[in-house]
Protein backbone atom coordinates (compact mmCIF):
# COMPACT_ATOMS: atom_id res chain seq x y z
CA UNK A 1 0.00 0.00 0.00
CA UNK A 2 1.13 3.56 -0.52
CA UNK A 3 2.38 5.35 1.88
CA UNK A 4 3.23 9.17 2.39
CA UNK A 5 6.55 9.20 3.88
CA UNK A 6 7.38 13.32 2.47
CA UNK A 7 6.51 14.66 5.61
CA UNK A 8 7.54 12.68 8.79
CA UNK A 9 10.82 10.60 9.76
CA UNK A 10 11.23 7.26 8.23
CA UNK A 11 9.78 5.24 10.73
CA UNK A 12 8.24 2.02 10.61
CA UNK A 13 4.33 2.38 10.84
CA UNK A 14 3.09 1.17 14.43
CA UNK A 15 -0.35 0.28 15.59
CA UNK A 16 -2.69 3.22 15.17
CA UNK A 17 -0.73 4.86 12.27
CA UNK A 18 -2.62 5.60 9.42
CA UNK A 19 -1.70 5.22 5.65
CA UNK A 20 -2.12 7.84 3.99
CA UNK A 21 -1.72 8.41 0.07
CA UNK A 22 -0.38 11.43 -1.48
CA UNK A 23 -2.76 14.01 -1.42
CA UNK A 24 -3.85 16.88 -4.21
CA UNK A 25 -5.54 20.25 -4.14
CA UNK A 26 -8.56 20.98 -6.33
CA UNK A 27 -10.14 24.42 -7.21
CA UNK A 28 -14.02 23.62 -6.95
CA UNK A 29 -16.17 26.49 -8.25
CA UNK A 30 -19.80 26.57 -6.41
CA UNK A 31 -22.22 29.14 -7.07
CA UNK A 32 -20.31 33.06 -6.72
CA UNK A 33 -17.18 31.01 -4.34
CA UNK A 34 -13.92 29.14 -5.26
CA UNK A 35 -13.33 26.31 -3.20
CA UNK A 36 -10.19 24.83 -2.50
CA UNK A 37 -10.06 21.35 -1.33
CA UNK A 38 -7.63 18.38 -0.98
CA UNK A 39 -8.13 14.78 -2.01
CA UNK A 40 -6.49 11.86 -2.04
CA UNK A 41 -5.33 10.29 -4.97
CA UNK A 42 -7.89 7.97 -5.75
CA UNK A 43 -10.39 10.89 -5.09
CA UNK A 44 -11.62 10.67 -1.28
CA UNK A 45 -12.34 14.16 0.16
CA UNK A 46 -10.11 14.88 2.51
CA UNK A 47 -10.38 18.88 3.47
CA UNK A 48 -11.50 21.89 2.27
CA UNK A 49 -8.35 24.21 2.27
CA UNK A 50 -9.52 27.73 1.82
CA UNK A 51 -13.29 29.28 0.50
CA UNK A 52 -13.05 32.71 -1.73
CA UNK A 53 -15.53 34.40 -4.00
CA UNK A 54 -14.98 33.90 -7.42
CA UNK A 55 -13.11 37.36 -9.02
CA UNK A 56 -14.94 36.49 -12.30
CA UNK A 57 -18.40 36.90 -10.40
CA UNK A 58 -17.31 39.81 -8.43
CA UNK A 59 -16.64 41.27 -12.04
CA UNK A 60 -19.86 40.62 -13.05
CA UNK A 61 -21.56 42.24 -9.87
CA UNK A 62 -19.49 45.73 -10.84
CA UNK A 63 -20.67 45.18 -14.60
CA UNK A 64 -23.72 44.69 -13.47
CA UNK A 65 -26.54 47.28 -14.40
CA UNK A 66 -28.43 48.95 -11.50
CA UNK A 67 -31.88 47.97 -11.28
CA UNK A 68 -34.18 51.22 -11.82
CA UNK A 69 -36.85 50.68 -9.60
CA UNK A 70 -36.78 51.38 -5.68
CA UNK A 71 -38.29 48.20 -4.02
CA UNK A 72 -40.57 49.83 -2.15
CA UNK A 73 -42.85 46.66 -1.56
CA UNK A 74 -44.15 46.72 2.20
CA UNK A 75 -43.84 50.31 2.90
CA UNK A 76 -46.90 51.02 1.22
CA UNK A 77 -50.44 49.68 2.38
CA UNK A 78 -54.34 50.08 1.60
CA UNK A 79 -56.08 52.09 4.39
CA UNK B 1 -48.40 69.18 -21.78
CA UNK B 2 -49.88 65.62 -20.80
CA UNK B 3 -52.30 65.32 -23.43
CA UNK B 4 -52.65 66.80 -27.36
CA UNK B 5 -55.46 69.14 -27.32
CA UNK B 6 -58.24 67.56 -29.77
CA UNK B 7 -57.65 69.38 -32.99
CA UNK B 8 -54.49 68.04 -32.96
CA UNK B 9 -55.01 64.17 -32.36
CA UNK B 10 -54.49 61.75 -35.08
CA UNK B 11 -57.43 59.92 -35.83
CA UNK B 12 -55.86 56.58 -35.65
CA UNK B 13 -54.88 54.57 -32.66
CA UNK B 14 -51.61 55.44 -30.92
CA UNK B 15 -49.52 53.55 -27.56
CA UNK B 16 -51.34 54.81 -24.12
CA UNK B 17 -54.43 56.79 -26.33
CA UNK B 18 -57.59 56.66 -23.71
CA UNK B 19 -60.62 54.68 -25.30
CA UNK B 20 -64.32 53.88 -24.54
CA UNK B 21 -66.94 51.21 -25.84
CA UNK B 22 -63.99 48.41 -25.53
CA UNK B 23 -65.34 45.91 -23.32
CA UNK B 24 -62.67 43.91 -20.71
CA UNK B 25 -63.19 40.09 -20.88
CA UNK B 26 -60.63 38.00 -18.50
CA UNK B 27 -61.06 34.38 -17.32
CA UNK B 28 -61.04 33.58 -13.93
CA UNK B 29 -59.57 30.28 -13.10
CA UNK B 30 -59.59 27.96 -9.29
CA UNK B 31 -56.81 25.56 -10.49
CA UNK B 32 -54.91 25.70 -13.89
CA UNK B 33 -55.02 21.52 -13.72
CA UNK B 34 -58.74 21.16 -14.47
CA UNK B 35 -59.32 23.95 -18.14
CA UNK B 36 -63.11 23.39 -17.94
CA UNK B 37 -62.83 24.63 -14.42
CA UNK B 38 -63.10 28.96 -15.34
CA UNK B 39 -65.62 31.72 -15.24
CA UNK B 40 -65.34 34.40 -17.45
CA UNK B 41 -65.56 38.31 -16.02
CA UNK B 42 -66.85 40.85 -18.50
CA UNK B 43 -66.82 44.59 -17.33
CA UNK B 44 -67.62 47.62 -19.53
CA UNK B 45 -65.32 50.09 -18.01
CA UNK B 46 -65.48 54.29 -18.59
CA UNK B 47 -62.72 54.40 -20.65
CA UNK B 48 -59.48 51.53 -21.38
CA UNK B 49 -56.02 52.68 -22.68
CA UNK B 50 -54.14 51.20 -25.42
CA UNK B 51 -51.23 49.28 -24.53
CA UNK B 52 -50.27 47.74 -27.88
CA UNK B 53 -46.73 49.61 -29.52
CA UNK B 54 -47.97 52.42 -31.87
CA UNK B 55 -46.46 50.37 -34.87
CA UNK B 56 -48.27 46.74 -33.66
CA UNK B 57 -51.60 47.85 -34.25
CA UNK B 58 -52.54 45.61 -36.63
CA UNK B 59 -53.67 42.11 -37.72
CA UNK B 60 -57.54 42.69 -36.29
CA UNK B 61 -56.18 42.35 -32.20
CA UNK B 62 -55.22 45.28 -29.92
CA UNK B 63 -54.09 45.26 -25.96
CA UNK B 64 -55.85 47.36 -24.00
CA UNK B 65 -56.40 47.70 -19.75
CA UNK B 66 -59.06 49.78 -17.83
CA UNK B 67 -57.89 53.23 -16.36
CA UNK B 68 -58.73 52.69 -13.10
CA UNK B 69 -59.17 54.94 -9.92
CA UNK B 70 -55.84 55.42 -7.87
CA UNK B 71 -55.29 53.15 -4.77
CA UNK B 72 -55.23 55.52 -1.26
CA UNK B 73 -52.10 53.83 -0.42
CA UNK B 74 -50.47 56.06 -2.66
CA UNK B 75 -51.48 58.63 -0.77
CA UNK B 76 -49.35 58.02 2.66
CA UNK B 77 -46.26 59.39 1.12
CA UNK B 78 -46.38 63.12 0.83
CA UNK B 79 -44.59 63.75 -2.43
CA UNK B 80 -46.86 61.28 -4.25
CA UNK B 81 -49.90 62.79 -2.81
CA UNK B 82 -48.62 65.98 -4.13
CA UNK B 83 -48.54 64.81 -7.30
CA UNK B 84 -49.44 61.67 -8.16
CA UNK B 85 -47.70 61.48 -11.91
CA UNK B 86 -44.23 61.72 -9.95
CA UNK B 87 -44.94 57.67 -10.39
CA UNK B 88 -44.33 57.87 -14.10
CA UNK B 89 -40.80 58.97 -13.82
CA UNK B 90 -37.67 57.85 -12.20
CA UNK B 91 -37.24 59.36 -8.43
CA UNK B 92 -34.44 59.64 -5.70
CA UNK B 93 -34.66 57.19 -3.07
CA UNK B 94 -35.46 59.28 -0.59
CA UNK B 95 -38.85 60.36 -1.97
CA UNK B 96 -39.39 56.50 -2.96
CA UNK B 97 -41.11 56.11 0.81
CA UNK B 98 -43.28 57.29 3.25
CA UNK B 99 -41.22 59.77 5.49
CA UNK B 100 -41.70 57.73 8.54
CA UNK B 101 -40.53 54.11 6.67
CA UNK B 102 -37.48 56.39 5.50
CA UNK B 103 -36.43 58.13 8.93
CA UNK B 104 -37.20 55.26 10.75
CA UNK B 105 -34.19 53.00 8.21
CA UNK B 106 -30.68 52.09 8.94
CA UNK B 107 -28.13 54.18 7.50
CA UNK B 108 -27.08 50.80 5.41
CA UNK B 109 -30.14 50.01 3.82
CA UNK B 110 -30.46 54.03 3.08
CA UNK B 111 -26.82 53.93 1.38
CA UNK B 112 -27.54 51.21 -0.95
CA UNK B 113 -31.27 53.23 -1.87
CA UNK B 114 -29.42 56.23 -2.53
CA UNK B 115 -26.64 54.88 -4.74
CA UNK B 116 -29.33 54.01 -7.29
CA UNK B 117 -29.93 57.07 -7.36
CA UNK B 118 -33.15 57.46 -9.27
CA UNK B 119 -35.45 54.65 -9.72
CA UNK B 120 -39.03 53.64 -10.62
CA UNK B 121 -41.62 53.05 -7.83
CA UNK B 122 -44.62 51.10 -8.59
CA UNK B 123 -43.07 50.18 -11.82
CA UNK B 124 -46.56 48.33 -13.16
CA UNK B 125 -48.19 51.35 -13.02
CA UNK B 126 -48.55 54.88 -15.14
CA UNK B 127 -50.80 57.52 -13.78
CA UNK B 128 -53.36 59.77 -16.16
CA UNK B 129 -53.48 63.70 -15.41
CA UNK B 130 -56.91 64.98 -15.04
CA UNK B 131 -59.09 65.37 -18.03
CA UNK B 132 -62.40 67.18 -17.83
CA UNK B 133 -63.76 63.70 -19.19
CA UNK B 134 -62.57 61.87 -15.93
CA UNK B 135 -64.77 61.91 -13.12
CA UNK B 136 -63.70 63.00 -9.67
CA UNK B 137 -63.70 60.72 -7.00
CA UNK B 138 -63.24 60.16 -3.36
CA UNK B 139 -59.65 58.82 -1.70
CA UNK B 140 -60.97 57.47 1.74
CA UNK B 141 -58.16 57.83 4.36
CA UNK B 142 -58.13 58.13 8.35
CA UNK B 143 -56.56 61.63 8.15
CA UNK B 144 -59.13 62.95 5.43
CA UNK B 145 -61.04 62.02 2.85
CA UNK B 146 -58.97 63.45 -0.45
CA UNK B 147 -61.50 64.67 -4.06
CA UNK B 148 -59.28 63.64 -7.40
CA UNK B 149 -59.77 62.90 -10.92
CA UNK B 150 -56.41 60.95 -11.69
CA UNK B 151 -56.25 58.07 -13.01
CA UNK B 152 -53.98 54.69 -13.49
CA UNK B 153 -53.31 52.11 -15.52
CA UNK B 154 -51.76 48.82 -14.08
CA UNK B 155 -49.65 47.08 -17.50
CA UNK B 156 -50.71 43.65 -15.21
CA UNK B 157 -53.95 44.10 -16.22
CA UNK B 158 -53.46 44.15 -20.10
CA UNK B 159 -55.91 42.06 -22.32
CA UNK B 160 -56.30 41.27 -26.06
CA UNK B 161 -59.77 42.68 -28.17
CA UNK B 162 -60.13 41.21 -31.48
CA UNK B 163 -61.82 43.29 -33.82
CA UNK B 164 -61.73 42.77 -37.92
CA UNK B 165 -61.24 46.53 -38.04
CA UNK B 166 -58.03 46.74 -36.28
CA UNK B 167 -55.09 47.64 -38.35
CA UNK B 168 -52.85 50.38 -39.44
CA UNK B 169 -55.44 52.43 -41.23
CA UNK B 170 -57.83 52.10 -38.49
CA UNK B 171 -59.82 55.26 -36.79
CA UNK B 172 -61.96 54.42 -34.31
CA UNK B 173 -63.70 57.84 -34.39
CA UNK B 174 -65.48 58.95 -31.24
CA UNK B 175 -64.23 55.67 -29.23
CA UNK B 176 -60.76 57.52 -28.94
CA UNK B 177 -61.41 60.12 -26.60
CA UNK B 178 -57.53 61.69 -25.54
CA UNK B 179 -54.24 60.81 -26.78
CA UNK B 180 -50.97 61.47 -25.05
CA UNK B 181 -48.48 63.98 -26.70
CA UNK B 182 -45.37 62.78 -27.45
CA UNK B 183 -43.06 63.39 -24.73
CA UNK B 184 -45.76 61.54 -21.98
CA UNK B 185 -46.11 58.66 -24.69
CA UNK B 186 -41.95 58.26 -24.63
CA UNK B 187 -42.51 58.30 -20.77
CA UNK B 188 -45.20 55.65 -20.48
CA UNK B 189 -42.84 53.77 -23.13
CA UNK B 190 -40.04 53.66 -20.83
CA UNK B 191 -42.04 52.83 -17.77
CA UNK B 192 -43.37 49.88 -19.25
CA UNK B 193 -39.85 48.69 -20.83
CA UNK B 194 -38.45 48.81 -17.96
CA UNK B 195 -41.30 46.83 -16.45
CA UNK B 196 -40.48 43.79 -18.82
CA UNK B 197 -36.88 44.49 -18.42
CA UNK B 198 -35.95 43.53 -15.08
CA UNK B 199 -33.95 40.76 -14.44
CA UNK B 200 -34.70 38.44 -11.08
CA UNK B 201 -31.07 38.35 -9.17
CA UNK B 202 -31.11 34.11 -9.74
CA UNK B 203 -31.66 34.79 -13.27
CA UNK B 204 -28.86 37.37 -13.41
CA UNK B 205 -26.38 34.73 -11.61
CA UNK B 206 -27.23 32.26 -14.37
CA UNK B 207 -26.80 34.62 -17.36
CA UNK B 208 -23.73 36.39 -15.75
CA UNK B 209 -21.57 32.89 -14.99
Amino acid sequence: MPHNMNNSPSLTPATGDQLSEQSVIRTVNFDRYEIEIELTESGKFLSIISIKVNKSFIESMKNRQPSDVHDVEGYYSEE
Amino acid sequence: MFYLDSPQMEAALRFGDVIQGFPICFSVIDNPLYQSDFNITVSAPTYAVVLSPCCSIEDNKLAIAPLKQLENKIFVNPYLSEDPMRINSKIPAEKSLPPIAWDTMDSGEKANRMAKREAYIFVDKFVYAPSALFAEYTINRKDGNIKTNYYVVDFRDSIKVACDRINREYSPGAAKVLQLSVETRELMRRKIASFYQRVPDEDAAILES
